[in-house]
């Protein structure tokens, strides 16, 4: 249906910031509603590919008796690629309302 | 660290140690010992937190995936292989021990049963290995190859063992026989140099009993002779009995015949020793030929390698048809994009 949706979310949940993994995660479920399901063993190999890919880029934040904190950050070339997304998404959608506006019309 | 919450990154790490540079283990440790003591806070629990995040092995497969790290070859390959190999090598025992079995439908289902079984597990070590086998491919069938010589050589010359001990006994038997047909004649030779005509049939060795003459003897000899070669070129999987010779001469052992029977027996006397020294050297000959046939079970191998050779040969074009198969289907996996949420 959309492909490559997971590293839209992705991307598109460190729009207003930089946010650790768990955070992320937070932040898709949090906007999705309940729509968006997404499990955790998914998170981190889609976080590396980005990264790897350049679309974010990430550093270590230290903490007082916990494991550092991995925390990404959208580079330029992500926040081009998040904008890709969008307007791809953007023209599904459209198609999907107008099909399934006329529909509900013709009804 | 909760215990639940090490076990599970202990795991993690076993999955992934080696196949992943050290450093980008760490980072992968970290970050997923980060985020589960978050889930567990936010949970109530480390077990919940584990649920949420899903087993070790689901996730060391998602990070490798994402890497496109694929297994080893041998490491992908080695289980089904080794299924493949069991189920082989029980065809192969199958194949051999059922030869006999006239119930053709079930020698054929059973081998068509641990075949599919053998394809279906190959089929399986391609696909998990996500790349072609052909050299695991060669190296299997070669193996069965030999595998199969062998095993078929081992049985054959069980086989032939089994066969050569009665053998052996049957020309124990002949060589007892020629004894005392050669005690007989001497006897029979000794007992007419005396000039008296007042000898009793019932007086004769026992052996002698019924073979007035050495020319009956030697009838009784050429049956020993014929069932002597006759075991050379067949064997029915009993022991062979020595019938004595239906050709009974009866000499009455009157004056006049006595003289008669006198002249028989050293006539024919020279002829029947010889008949016997022939028979002697020919079992002779017959048990070394049979104690070579009897320990060749290498030759007996080694005589099966072609039809193995053949027969495997075919498997392995087989296999790699499955291999190409499956390379294929991995291929079109990997082009469709595996992550869908919505």
């Amino acid at each position: 249906m959309f492909k490559n949706n997971l590293e839209a979310l992705v991307l598109g949940a460190l729009r207003d910031g930089p946010k650790h993994g768990y955070a992320i995660a937070k932040a898709i479920e949090k906007a999705g509603q309940g729509a968006l399901r997404m499990g955790e063993n998914q998170l981190y190999p889609t976080l590396h590919k980005l990264e790897r890919d350049g679309f974010v880029a990430a550093e270590w934040h230290p903490q007082e008796g916990r494991p550092p904190r991995k925390v990404y950050a959208l580079t330029e070339a992500g926040t081009e690629e998040l904008a890709r997304h969008r307007e791809r998404w953007a023209a599904f959608a459209s198609g999907v309302s107008s099909l399934l506006g006329a529909e509900v019309g013709h009804a | 660290m909760p215990d639940p919450i090490r076990s599970y990154l202990d795991e993690l790490r076993s999955r992934l140690v080696r196949r992943v540079p050290e450093g980008e283990l760490s980072t992968i440790l970290d970050e997923s010992e980060g985020h589960l003591l978050d889930l567990a806070e936010e949970r109530g629990g480390p077990e919940a937190a584990i649920a949420k995040f899903g087993t070790p092995a689901r996730y060391a497969a998602r990070l490798l995936r994402a890497r496109d790290v694929v297994l080893p070859v041998w490491r992908a390959a080695r289980e089904p292989l080794a299924v493949v190999l069991v189920l082989e090598v029980l065809d192969i025992l199958m194949a051999l021990t059922m030869t006999y079995t006239n119930n053709g439908r079930l020698v054929a289902g059973l081998h068509l049963a641990l075949t599919g079984a053998g394809s279906v597990a190959f089929f399986f070590a391609c696909f998990r290995a996500r790349r072609m086998l052909w050299v695991p491919a060669l190296v299997f069938c070669l193996a069965q190859t030999f595998l199969f010589a062998g095993i078929s050589g081992i049985l054959e010359s069980a086989r032939l063992r089994s066969a050569a001990v009665w053998q052996f006994h049957a020309l124990d038997a002949r060589d007892r026989e020629i004894g005392t047909i050669r005690s007989a004649l001497v006897t029979g030779r000794e007992l007419f140099k005396k000039p008296e005509a007042s000898i009793e049939l019932q007086a004769l060795p026992t052996p002698l009993s019924g073979f007035a003459t050495p020319r009956t003897l030697l009838h009784r000899v050429e049956a020993v002779s014929i069932t002597g070669r006759a075991l050379d070129l067949s064997w029915n999987g009993s022991p062979l009995l020595f019938q004595p010779s239906s050709t009974r001469v009866e000499v009455p052992l009157g004056p006049a015949t006595y003289a008669e029977a006198q002249r028989r027996w050293n006539e024919d006397f020279d002829l029947v020793s010889q008949k016997l020294a022939t028979l002697d050297k020919d079992n002779q000959q017959d048990r070394e030929d049979l104690s070579r046939w009897r320990d060749s079970w290498f030759a007996a191998a080694v005589g099966r390698f072609p039809l193995a050779a053949a027969v495997w040969t075919r498997l392995l074009l087989a296999m790699l048809e499955l291999n190409a198969l499956a390379y294929l289907l991995y291929r079109i996996r990997r082009a469709i994009p595996p992550r869908r949420l919505a």
